[in-house]
């Protein structure tokens, strides 16, 4: 018994890096330190961290792309490591991902119908072409394009556009968990606003876990209920999102907290902006 | 339409010209099965090494044998050897490339260990080699051709495969349960085929080097297949009395190979401007 | 009046395609003062870089360029191409988003900040490395003398961001110009390099145009801002006026859109509806038309001028007074 989503037990990945003699050893480098985390449903996790510190890596090892030098990740209560290939592709329905790049995270050569539906097509799960249709078709309504755009390919699309395509190939299977890897820092900011509000939304109809992969502190307040400061591979400070930004514990935490720009016009309100009529 | 044509003439004409090169070798190849001025092979011993007349429009051969009928048929035989030696040696390279890039490890270092191997001797000395092992003739040509093919296409695929395997859809791919095999297939495969293209084309045109250099060696293609490179080394025997027999083929192995080569770099442009500047 | 290190009057800048000539750069005028720095900020394909390269001159072949570039006095759009090479890196001084491209990994650190000190002022080997010790301690980079023989990409991210300031400021110039300059690092460091870049500009006193889609950025380092949209200038100011009370629906939209800017956590953000009109189908009168929540049909007759906005900043609205009430 168990509740929650996902577990992470002092999960440790080391890589060999290249001998620097002939006959030397194989230096190590320990991206991810032991590092342990849990989210119950409908939970969001955000690990906060600069280039280097592990935070990719471990995003990676959760959706089973890396293997883990020691440590479990459990979803649902079940080791991803510990399981049969057929059982982790079984699995793989509850848990999806969306990457930093969205020109790079579909395939050019590919309409996106079928980059959207990969992820049922690989699961058999659309028993007929009218089902798997009308279930690209909702996917691809949830995040905010038509259903027709399933027909086109991904280079008639703007980046902002792209990224919401990735969310829909994500959502297709109803996960119970996407790891979002920096989903909005290749994005402009007011695109960037509207990817966050979409995983805000879907968050909220769908009951979706995130764990949020990022090094914007102030793009992670948006969306997380918890956040991990990570350095070097481990975690320097957890806890609610509210306390640690209000009340951070580590010398870390609060160097990062400093170098968040604020445009000093925040100090003063602005009057309500007007929507766009109709 | 011609407005079109044009405007592809002047922005890429490496592409244009290279494919009326490559469009006038196959047409003659083509032609020579239905039609040649004379049988190619037909000896008329009063009309021995004639400068081209009206009657015969390359002249005649030792044997008075029509030099024109004699290219055509030539040109039908090198390409049928350089396209099937370069699609033998695509379809196994690319294959060999594709898995070394999907397994890594040590599949993939013996995969470019022998490719290493293999690339240490040159494309024509390999050949001789192969040739010897396997025999005299256009099966033995066709696959000492198509044998050296393998590491190019084998190391270019590999190197490309990994460039793809590293992009976010494949991981993507990756994340909804997919296979090597599937990913290889549906993801790797298209978005290096153009690659593999043009290298093909570009290695048509080293194919058709090769087998005539292997049939001028008496080591190619056997009589009575007529081979442009055989053609040369008759035409050598002759030089004094006939200059003109050796100017023929000479001239076909030239066009045909710069035709191939021009069609590589025009479609590689036309299918990826980036790519310019790796060359 | 206040002297003005760099003049841009009236500049437009297209681009040939297949489908004729777009415009990139829409009659764009603008002031960079002595001494100050000017933010430059708007999203991927507003422009910005391209009015960056076009002060430059680094334009790709296939741009027309219009209007004119002052750089203390001389029209740089006349110069030849062999002056304006004695202009760039000698007065006009650049710093990329990329450390790692503006950087030839085959080359010592020193050696690259020195050739420019050799090119342009005609110091000898030995003294242009000398200078370059000194500008590498200039900006912080410790141990500067034994780091002058190290290759890039021996340095970090950060350092090496540095060392291309160094390079930027070897020849004292009179204009600095950042396109990105701190996008591609951690934040940590980014606050150090605009830290950096602000004492620098306050010592040397020389003019800076920071090009940045960060408002943070440019609020932190620059006194004036430009806020470019679908190549035209739709606000500028001091960075004071512009950001204590944005009057253009996309600059207020803009901030909006931070989420830097809101107090409560987990709030949804403002969002600007619709998307970038293409260069190529650029709707009549006012861009921003399409997304604007205070559009009225005057909006789409006639582009409007740069009018006066709540401070002391132009704005390119008609509606100034509803969209800042």
């Amino acid at each position: 018994m168990t509740k929650y989503i996902l577990q992470v037990e002092d999960l440790v990945c080391e890589y060999r890096l290249k001998r620097q003699r002939l006959f030397g050893p194989h230096p190590v480098l320990r991206a991810v330190g032991g590092v342990s985390l849990q989210i119950m449903p409908g939970q969001s996790l955000a690990v906060v961290g600069e280039s280097g510190s592990g935070k990719s890596t471990l995003a990676r090892t959760v959706m089973a792309l890396e293997t883990p030098t020691s440590g479990s990740v459990k979803l649902n209560g079940e080791d991803l490591f510990a399981m049969s290939s057929a059982r982790l592709r079984e699995v793989r329905r509850n848990l999806s991902m969306v990457f930093q790049d969205p020109y790079e995270s579909l395939d050019p050569r590919l309409k996106i119908g079928v980059s959207v539906a990969d992820p049922l097509d690989a699961l058999h799960e659309a028993r007929t072409s009218s089902e798997r249709r009308t279930r690209i078709g909702e996917a691809l309504e949830a995040v905010g394009l038509r259903a027709a755009d399933a027909e086109k390919f991904p280079h008639e699309f703007s980046g902002g556009q792209r990224q919401r395509i990735a969310i829909a190939r994500a959502l297709i299977t109803r996960p119970a968990l996407i790891v979002a890897d920096e989903p909005v820092s290749a994005l402009d900011v007011s695109v960037q606003a509207q990817v966050l509000n979409l995983m805000h939304d879907l968050r909220e109809r769908y009951g979706i876990a995130y764990l949020f992969v990022s090094h914007n502190l102030a793009v992670v307040r948006q969306v997380a209920d918890e956040v991990a400061v990570m350095q070097c591979g481990v975690f320097v400070e957890k806890g609610k999102a509210a306390d640690v930004f209000a009340k951070p514990q580590h010398d870390y935490t609060r160097k990062l907290l400093a170098a968040v720009l604020k445009p000093e016009a925040m100090r003063r309100a602005q009057p309500p902006l007007r929507a766009i009529p109709n | 339409m011609t407005l079109a044509a044009l405007t592809i003439a002047r922005r890429n004409p490496s592409l244009v010209i290279g494919f009326l090169l490559v469009i006038t070798v196959m047409a003659m190849a083509i032609g020579s099965l239905f039609w040649t001025p004379y049988p190619p092979n037909q000896m008329a011993m009063t009309l021995r090494l004639q400068a081209p007349t009206a009657a015969h429009w390359m002249g005649t051969d030792p044997f008075g044998r029509d030099v024109l009928s004699q290219i055509m048929v030539g040109a039908q035989n090198a390409l049928f050897v350089a396209v099937l030696a370069v699609m033998i040696g695509a379809t196994l390279g690319g294959a060999l490339g594709l898995a070394a890039a999907a397994l890594r490890g040590w599949v993939e270092e013996i995969f470019m260990r022998v490719c290493d191997f293999a690339y240490a001797f040159p494309a024509v000395l390999m050949a001789i080699v192969i040739s010897a092992l396997l025999g005299v003739g256009a099966t033995p040509t066709i696959l000492a051709i198509a044998i050296f093919t393998i590491p190019v296409f084998g190391r270019l695929a590999r190197g490309a495969a990994i460039e793809v395997w590293s992009k976010a859809f494949v991981a993507a791919a990756r994340t909804n349960g997919r296979g090597a095999l599937h990913i290889s297939l549906r993801h790797i495969l298209p978005n290096i085929g153009g690659l593999l293209i043009v290298q093909a084309t570009t290695q048509i045109a080293l194919a058709i080097i090769v087998e005539a250099g292997l049939s001028y060696l008496g080591i190619g293609l056997q009589p009575p297949a007529i081979s442009w490179g055989k053609m040369l080394a008759q035409a050598q025997t002759n030089m004094s009395l006939s200059p003109t027999l050796a100017i023929f083929p000479g001239l076909m192995i030239a066009l045909a190979v710069l035709g191939f080569n021009l069609l590589g770099d025009g479609v590689r442009d036309a299918l990826d401007p980036r790519l310019r500047r790796l060359r | 009046m206040m002297q003005n290190t760099l003049s841009v009057q009236n500049l437009s800048v297209s681009l040939r395609t297949d489908s004729g000539y777009v415009p990139i750069v829409r009659d764009l005028s603008f002031d960079v003062r002595k001494g100050a720095a000017l933010g430059i900020v708007g999203e991927s394909g507003c422009g910005k870089s391209m009015t960056a390269l076009a002060v430059m001159r680094l334009l790709p072949d296939s741009a027309q360029t219009s209007g004119s570039i002052m750089l203390e006095g001389n029209d740089l759009l006349q110069l030849s191409e062999g002056a304006m090479c004695a202009v760039r890196g000698a007065r006009i001084g650049m710093v990329f988003q990329e450390p790692m491209t503006a950087l030839n990994p085959a080359h010592t650190v020193g050696k690259q900040i020195a050739e420019g000190l050799r090119l342009h002022k005609g110091l000898s080997s030995r003294a242009a490395i000398e200078e370059a010790g000194n500008l590498m301690d200039l900006v912080g980079i410790p141990n500067a003398g034994a780091r002058l023989s190290d290759f890039p990409h021996q340095f970090s991210g950060g350092q090496r961001q540095r060392v291309v300031i160094a390079m930027a400021l070897a020849c004292k110039p009179d204009l600095l110009v950042a396109d990105e300059p701190t996008t591609a690092l951690d934040v940590t460091v980014q606050l150090q390099i605009l830290e950096l870049l602000e004492k620098l500009i306050a010592d040397m006193g020389m003019s800076l145009i920071v090009i940045s889609h960060d408002l943070g950025v440019i609020g932190r380092l620059c006194d004036d801002v430009m806020v470019m949209y679908a190549g035209q200038a739709v606000e500028k100011g001091t960075v004071a006026d512009v950001f204590d009370a944005p009057s253009h629906p996309y600059t207020r939209g803009l901030f909006g859109a931070l989420p830097e800017a809101q107090e409560d956590i987990g709030a949804r953000l403002y969002t600007i509806p619709g998307v970038v009109p293409s260069p190529f189908a650029l709707p009549h009168g006012c861009k921003f038309a399409d997304r604007c929540g205070y559009v009225v049909p005057a909006c789409r007759d006639a582009e409007p001028p740069l009018s006066p906005g709540k401070l002391g900043q132009l704005a390119r609205c008609i509606k100034v007074p509803e969209v800042v009430a």
